[in-house]
């Protein structure tokens, strides 16, 4: 109860409310892509390269004064820069996916690691990174989100298509002549986006989770692409609102009550279709 | 006119293997050509090739007067193994719909589109499917749904390898009756072990064992073709050294290692 009496007193307690609809929205959309096309692998390597960009970003800002350099605007540009190289290897390179990964994910976390320790005063905000910080959301935040949102739906609507086709068979789709190289960039960029967004609510490490679990949830309970978007979305919501409201008044970290939360309505509807067939 | 399928002297190998060697084939509009030869000769390389997803080590292809990569968006390709997930999360109409997806850049397809879908589901006898989960259909069903989405994009030209691989004896027939009523508007190239098919609808036969030649089928052996219509073979099998379609006292074939077996 104290949760809702405070969520109309207090402006960080709607502001996070806020962060956690765009979230979700951003997550349902791209997680549910990530998951069919199996590149959850890819959004932990970029979601990793984000702290890299994040230490970067902090430590210009800090050290030199370049205000612009806001920690975010640092996460986006790493985030870019890591979904055009995999992208790239995707498409161009014949080197193995996998190990290009590997590099991105451990390079991004240890560049990131290394600038945070070096940025003089409290390191706090390397745990709001890893783990993030949705009750510190800013007006700023948000308006980034927002923006950043829009791109992600304008650009799934927009090439939705060749997207599914691109997913299902990329040889089909080259014959039927889908752009399959910049298909694959704009996906990748996309997923860049999203990482971003998420990386505010649950930071850089539990962000596989909140694209991949809502996502993997909804494909067991529906047959399209678009539906699965909707109730992932949907699921995705009702984590979050659920971990924020469970974990306000005993006072746990937000960002892993969310990814709990996601897990047990996961683990739920498993449960349900085991009990369902077992009564046939 | 402008042959729709040129080959000139394409060679192409996989490393130091060499698959196909100096293949010359012309193909003309509204033919209707079948494709035979042992496994690993090179069939399904030559389909790769046509549609661009391959390159010639040497020699020149095009397909519809231009490069394959321009003109595949033109063509309809089922191929004989289509890898994907088998959980994918999409309707009938939503594959069916795919090969259209190059000839709309970007938003969501319309009526149109969906009428075309809904024509090509139409003649594999699938209309009934259309909202039905693609995963949740047989390999059987899944296969004439993926001619259907070869069709729905209205080629110009259509390659099919193995179209009746996983389709039972009556399904078999009525792919026959498809590609033989799609061959009076359109160029059909059919690679097939199924001699039923091969009989019963192509015009001529293209034997490929690395190397190609080209034969007319009324030009075949009669008592093998009616050996092969009424005789029970329904499959080709590849393992001695002898030429099923050679012409009377020729050799039509002779880079072909087929035998016909009851």
């Amino acid at each position: 109860m104290q949760f809702f009496i405070d969520l109309s007193r207090f402006s960080f307690l709607q502001y996070a409310l806020i962060a956690a609809v765009l979230a979700s929205t951003a997550s349902g959309i791209v997680g549910s892509i990530i998951v069919i096309r199996r590149s959850t692998y890819i959004a932990g390597a970029i979601s990793h390269c984000v702290l890299g960009g994040l230490g970067v970003a902090r430590f210009f800002n800090v050290v030199y004064g370049i205000d612009w350099l806001t920690p975010m605007v640092g996460a986006l540009i790493a985030a870019v820069i890591a979904a055009s190289i995999i992208a790239w290897v995707i498409v161009y390179a014949k080197e193995r996916i996998d190990s290009i990964l590997s590099i991105i994910w451990a390079m991004g976390m240890a560049i990131g690691i290394t600038f945070i320790m070096k940025t003089p005063g409290y390191s706090q905000d390397l745990m709001s990174y890893l783990f993030g910080s949705i009750l510190m959301v800013s007006t700023s935040d948000l308006t980034l989100m927002l923006i950043l949102d829009a791109i992600i739906i304008a650009g799934t609507v927009l090439f939705y298509n060749r997207i599914l086709a691109l997913c299902f068979n990329e040889e089909s789709a080259k014959v039927y002549g889908v752009p399959v190289g910049l298909i694959t960039f704009i996906l990748h960029i996309l997923i860049a986006l999203t990482i971003v967004l998420l990386t505010q609510i649950v930071g850089v490490v539990l962000v596989i989770a909140l694209l991949s679990i809502p996502a993997v949830t909804a494909s067991r309970l529906t047959v399209n692409l678009s539906t699965m978007m909707v109730v992932a979305t949907l699921l995705s919501l009702i984590a979050s609102f659920g971990g924020l409201y469970i974990s306000y008044t005993p006072g746990l970290p937000v960002g892993a009550t969310i990814i709990e939360l996601a897990g047990l309505i996961y683990c739920m509807v498993l449960l349900g279709f085991f009990i369902r067939r077992k009564l046939r | 006119m402008t042959p729709i399928i040129s080959c000139t002297n394409v060679c192409f190998s996989y490393g130091h293997h060499e698959v196909l060697h100096e293949i010359n084939v012309t193909v003309e509009q509204n033919s209707f050509i079948g494709i035979v030869g042992p496994n690993g000769g090179g069939k399904t390389t030559l389909l790769r090739l046509l549609l661009g997803l391959e390159k010639p080590n040497r020699g020149k292809i095009s397909l519809l007067g231009q490069a394959p990569e321009k003109a595949r968006k033109y063509a309809g390709y089922v191929p004989q193994h289509l890898q994907y997930d088998e959980k994918f999360p999409a309707t009938v109409q939503d594959i069916t719909l795919m090969s259209r997806s190059g000839l709309r850049p970007i938003g969501p397809f319309g009526k149109n589109d969906k009428i075309k879908a809904h024509n090509a589901l139409s003649r594999v006898g699938m209309t009934k499917f259309i909202k039905r989960p693609f995963a949740q259909l047989s390999g059987g069903q899944q296969q004439r749904v993926l001619i259907a989405q070869a069709l729905a994009g209205e080629p110009k030209i259509l390659l099919f390898d193995e179209p009746t691989a996983n389709i039972d004896t009556e399904g078999e027939e009525a792919i026959n009756s498809l590609l033989r009523s799609l061959a009076q508007s359109i160029t059909v190239v059919v690679v097939s072990h199924n001699v039923n098919t091969v009989l019963d609808c192509a015009s001529h036969v293209l034997c490929i064992n690395r190397t190609a030649s080209m034969n007319a089928l009324a030009d075949m052996q009669p008592e093998l073709i009616e050996r092969a219509r009424g005789g029970g073979v329904a499959i080709l099998h590849h393992e001695l050294d002898c030429h099923v379609f050679d012409k009377q006292g020729g050799g039509a074939c002779p880079t072909n290692s087929e035998t016909l077996k009851k």
